[in-house]
This record gives structure tokens, C-alpha cells and sequence, in this order.
């Protein structure tokens, strides 16, 4: 099943050229982290008032924890188990350079789930334009012959319960995450 | 990969000038704007997005192992820290000089961003670290 839709999305490579460019630019490994870390950038200074300022920026925190924490899981995952690539078994035209760690999970779904899931608990709007952002990465990187959408699915199942767990982890913490959004305060920056 | 290295930096840079401008815009946050009315800074926000990722993806989209020349997950985490700093630093040195008023009286207290809305970077900083000061832990007081 998993192999099949590989094969079944793989076999749109070559058919519309201009959607092959676009898939190539969000498959890159610079397009969509790049504009997902910007997100969080914009959400540390888009808040209209203090209060949800602090909110949002309390979100950006939790989100670049889940990304550390979330990486830490897959290099933790990486070391007990090692599946291959979907290039290695299917005859696929690949759109991306032949990656040699495990296809198992997808980090790139961990950064883009924990992402869009520390967003989403301050900003729906915000959050769901990240979850589409790395909806679009994880099908992008099928469609390219390089992750199963099992890889996918797993990563971006650990990059949401990663942020879950940090979450309540930051609110055991308290006062410790204010007083950093505070300290950022004195300096005009938060 | 020394160039692919220098032209990220020069991505996020540009970007973040541009998320800045339309974040801040945003918010309301006039003293960290470079052009004083707001849809203007919409425009100007996006426009240093859109610059800047032409510009990294013009020749293509640089699919680029880590093991051969491409960045990995650490060297592109610290580069964006290192170039949405660059950006940040930026727009407050250059906002407070744009948005200079002289006579300005500081903020009296510290608010955080919230007192860039009347006040440029410059003009607040002082207010904020002397209040750290003035609250420094016992341990840090002779």
C-alpha cells in the first residue's frame, strides 16, 4: 500500500513540467524550513497586544522545543531501526538527491508537524497555514521518490506529541518561560 | 558550500527584514517601521520575502546533500538564528534613526515591544536596562 502510492504519485513526475519546478522548490530542504521558522519569527512580534503577544511568543518557544526534542526522537528512532528509501526498492524518477539515512521517520514531517502544532496553540489561523505548509512538504517529498507516506504520517505524529509533551512540561516549569519572555522585555525584543 | 552557506544567510536576512516589517505593521508597532504608513510597510515587507526567495532559488532549487556541500539541520538552524538576529538588530538601529524625534523623552517604564508603538529602540533601551539593574537578584548587589 505504502509502495503503491509512492509509485501512483511518482508517476505524475514528467507530466505537468511547471508542477514538477514548484514541487521542486518546496521539496528543496531550504524553501519550507525556511519559511516555516519565518512564520515563527512573525509571530514573535505580530501580536497586537501584550497579552497575546506573550501568548504567541510563548507558542514560538514551545515550537522550536518540539523541533529540538522532536529531532532528538528521530536520531533516538534512527539508532534501533533502518528502513530503506522508496528510491532503493521502486523504479522512481527521482526530483531530490538520493538521501543515505533512514527513510523511517520522515524528520522533515517531526520540524514541520512541531512547527505547525506549537503554533496552533496560540493561533488557529496561523497554525493550520503551517500544517498545510507542512502537509505540502511531507506529500511534495512522496511525490519526489524520497519518503513513504508512512514516514510522513510517523514523523508528523511525533513532531505534534513531542510539542504536547513540551507543552506541559513548559507549564511545570512556570515561572521559568516568563521570566525568559520577561528578561526579553527589558531589552525590547519580546 | 561555503557560497550556499553565505546565500542563506542573505535569504533569511532578507526575509526576515520583510516578515519583520509585516509583523510589526501588524501589531501596530510604528517605531519599528521603515515607512511610516502601514500599507506601504505591508508592500515593503513582502517585497524583501519575495526578493529574497528569487533570489536563493533563481538558478534552481539547490538539492544539495549535507554530505556533499548542502546544509544539515544544525548549520541551517545556528545560520537562521545568526541572520534573523542580523535582521532584528537591523531594523531597530535603522527605525531608531529614521523614527528619531529629537527631545523624545524615554518610556518611564518598561513594556517590552509594546513601548516601540510611541517610542523608537533606541530611545527605550536605557528605561529597560535600568530596570534590570535596579531589580538585579541580591546575590549580584555588594
Amino acid at each position: 500500500m505504502d509502495a503503491a502510492i509512492v509509485r501512483w504519485l511518482n508517476d505524475g513526475v514528467g507530466v505537468i513540467p511547471w508542477l514538477d519546478d514548484a514541487i521542486n522548490v518546496v521539496v528543496s530542504d531550504y524553501f519550507t524550513p525556511v519559511a516555516l521558522s519565518l512564520l515563527l519569527l512573525g509571530v514573535w512580534f505580530g501580536g497586537k497586544t501584550t497579552a497575546s503577544r506573550e501568548l504567541h511568543q510563548r507558542a514560538a518557544l514551545i515550537a522550536m522545543l518540539g523541533v529540538a526534542f522532536g529531532n532528538l526522537a528521530v536520531q533516538i528512532i534512527g539508532a534501533f531501526t533502518f528502513r530503506d528509501r522508496p528510491f532503493i526498492n521502486e523504479s522512481l524518477e527521482l526530483l531530490f538527491y538520493q538521501p543515505t539515512d533512514s527513510s523511517f521517520p520522515a524528520n522533515p514531517a517531526v520540524v514541520g508537524a512541531a512547527i505547525a502544532a506549537g503554533l496552533w496553540g496560540a493561533n488557529r489561523l496561523l497554525g493550520a497555514a503551517a500544517f498545510v505548509l507542512a502537509g505540502l512538504w511531507g506529500a511534495s517529498r512522496v511525490y519526489a521518490g524520497v519518503s513513504y507516506p508512512t514516514d510522513i504520517l510517523a514523523g508528523a505524529a511525533i513532531g505534534i506529541i513531542v510539542v504536547m509533551a513540551v507543552t506541559l512540561v513548559v507549564r511545570r516549569i512556570e515561572p521559568l518561560p516568563t521570566m525568559v519572555i520577561q528578561l526579553a522585555q527589558r531589552f525590547y525584543l519580546a | 558550500m561555503e557560497d550556499l552557506g553565505r546565500d542563506y544567510l542573505i535569504l533569511v536576512f532578507l526575509a526576515s527584514l520583510g516578515v519583520i516589517q509585516i509583523a510589526v505593521a501588524h501589531a501596530g508597532l510604528t517605531k519599528l517601521l521603515f515607512l511610516k504608513r502601514t500599507p506601504l510597510a505591508y508592500a515593503l515587507g513582502l517585497t524583501f520575502i519575495v526578493a529574497g526567495f528569487t533570489w536563493f532559488f533563481w538558478d534552481g532549487p539547490r538539492h544539495i546533500p549535507d554530505t556533499a556541500g548542502g546544509l544539515d539541520g544544525n548549520d541551517q538552524g545556528w545560520r537562521f538564528a545568526v541572520s534573523a538576529l542580523a535582521a532584528v538588530s537591523f531594523t531597530v538601529l535603522t527605525t531608531s534613526a529614521l523614527n528619531h524625534r529629537a527631545g523624545h523623552r524615554p518610556p518611564t517604564t518598561p513594556n517590552g515591544l509594546e513601548s516601540l508603538r510611541d517610542h523608537t529602540y533606541i530611545e527605550s533601551l536605557p528605561t529597560g536596562l535600568r530596570s534590570l539593574w535596579e531589580e538585579r537578584p541580591p546575590w549580584m548587589r555588594r
